[in-house]
């Protein structure tokens, strides 16, 4: 009897351990050091249902703002959910003065954040797809060898656990992840994409003094990236400098010359500056361009007459 | 006016009442947001006009206990592609609230023998 239980046991546990893997096992970089722990990330013990506020103030305090959870909770707290949602715990980070990045959903890319000194914010389900407990913990250390992930989390202030249990923690809450930048602080990994749809979310919250020395940043690290030059070339725009956007949209167009999207802009900049025929010119080439989604021809056919109102 | 134009126009008003200019003659600006979208191939623009978003969101967060001047400052803090992530889904998005155990019974049983194999990490002390 004792026997046959055991066996049952152990043949359950090698089919529950398939599920658990080794993150660690398939990196390459050797921009990651061995070991590492932000023990100077501060620790805010979490009240009940309040680890958003808690989890969120760390990495705010950690790169350099001064606020503490209670301060945080009635921007994101929803008493009813008994919890924040991740929309807001990104909205509440601008508040502070910060962009909120969120990494690639990869175990490397944590890694190179928090190499970089940088703790993270993530999303864990602690219990199941069917009956989910989420929770938000914050990343402040590592160790290759030991196969471990050190968090502060809930009211531990070094939660050390194994690598491979937090892998799937988190893959369950979609690898999610955020860091939080300064404006013009570039992310650890070549994710320009990633760090552009932050830093186009803090334009459109209307902070200008988070996006542009953040675009700024971007382009002298980017300089290739179209998207980039779009961004200054908006700022300055909206900014009121149609003559500044012009340059960056014709950056953006060395880059990518068949963006219909920057034409657009530029035309609006040129006409601006009373060069109407030009910005008449800009428009058609855009909407002979191949392969247009249909918004963007509505876009341009609206654009262009708007257009007539120039002179 | 036409719903594309709105969203410009509302896009480029909230840009320009932000900054206090007044409006220009031009073409229109698209936001670097709605480029990135474009980009992304998602063939639909955000055709939600998003003063209605806004009010939606606003009202939902009411409902789940905000204070009506709470939710609205809430609102503003979020950008147009977040605003309609909680429009639709504000109900089931993920509430991260904290690592208290709240499943019961057999329920319980299962998620031991999972802890015990890492693949959950709902306990503390293992």
């Amino acid at each position: 009897m004792k026997m046959l239980r055991c066996t049952a046991g152990i043949a359950v546990a090698t089919v529950l351990c398939g599920c658990a893997t080794d993150p660690f096992r398939d990196l390459t970089s050797r921009s990651v050091p061995e070991a590492i722990e932000l023990d100077r990330t501060p620790f805010f013990p979490q009240q009940e249902y309040q680890c958003g506020p808690a989890a969120l103030a760390t990495v705010l305090v950690a790169s350099g703002v001064s606020v503490h959870p209670d301060e945080l909770t009635p921007k994101i707290y929803l008493p009813e959910r008994q919890g924040s949602l991740q929309p807001e715990l990104l909205a509440a980070s601008r508040e502070h003065g910060r962009i909120p990045y969120v990494i690639p959903p990869e175990f490397p890319a944590l890694l190179a954040e928090v190499s970089r000194g940088r703790p993270v914010l993530v999303l864990q389900n602690l219990g199941v797809k069917l009956a989910p407990t989420w929770h938000y913990a914050v990343v402040v250390g590592f160790s290759v060898e030991r196969r471990e992930v050190i968090l502060r989390s809930g009211t531990d202030e070094r939660r050390v656990t194994r690598a491979g249990v937090f892998a799937n923690t988190w893959r369950r809450g979609g690898n999610w992840g955020v860091v939080a930048l300064a404006p013009g602080e570039l992310p650890a990994t070549d994710d320009s994409a990633g760090y552009l749809r932050a830093i186009a979310a803090a334009e459109a919250a209307g902070r200008a003094e988070l996006s542009e020395p953040s675009y700024a940043a971007a382009v002298k690290r980017w300089p290739d990236s179209s998207l980039a030059w779009l961004g200054l070339g908006n700022s300055a725009y909206a900014r009121g400098e149609p003559a500044a956007a012009e340059q960056m949209y014709r950056r953006a167009l060395k880059a990518d010359s068949e963006n219909a999207v920057v034409l657009n802009n530029l035309a609006s900049a040129v006409a601006d500056l009373g060069r109407c025929s030009e910005a008449r010119e800009l428009l058609l080439t855009a909407t002979d361009l191949p392969d247009l989604h249909a918004p963007v021809r509505e876009l341009l056919r609206q654009s262009q007459t708007e257009l007539d109102a120039c002179q | 006016m036409r719903q594309s134009v709105k969203t410009i126009a509302i896009m480029l008003a909230a840009i320009l009442v932000t900054l206090g200019l007044s409006e220009s003659a031009g073409a229109g600006v698209i936001s670097t947001e709605a480029a990135i979208e474009m980009q992304e191939r998602s063939a639909r623009i955000q055709r939600i006009n998003s003063v209605l978003a806004r009010d939606s969101v606003q009202s939902q967060m009411i409902r789940l206990g905000v204070q009506p001047d709470v939710a609205a400052a809430r609102i503003a803090s979020l950008s147009d592609s977040e605003l309609q992530q909680l429009e639709a889904r504000m109900d089931e998005l993920p509430a991260g609230a904290d690592s208290a155990l709240t499943v019961l019974g057999i329920v319980l049983l299962v998620l031991l023998v999972l802890e015990l194999v890492g693949v959950t990490d709902v306990f503390k002390s293992f």
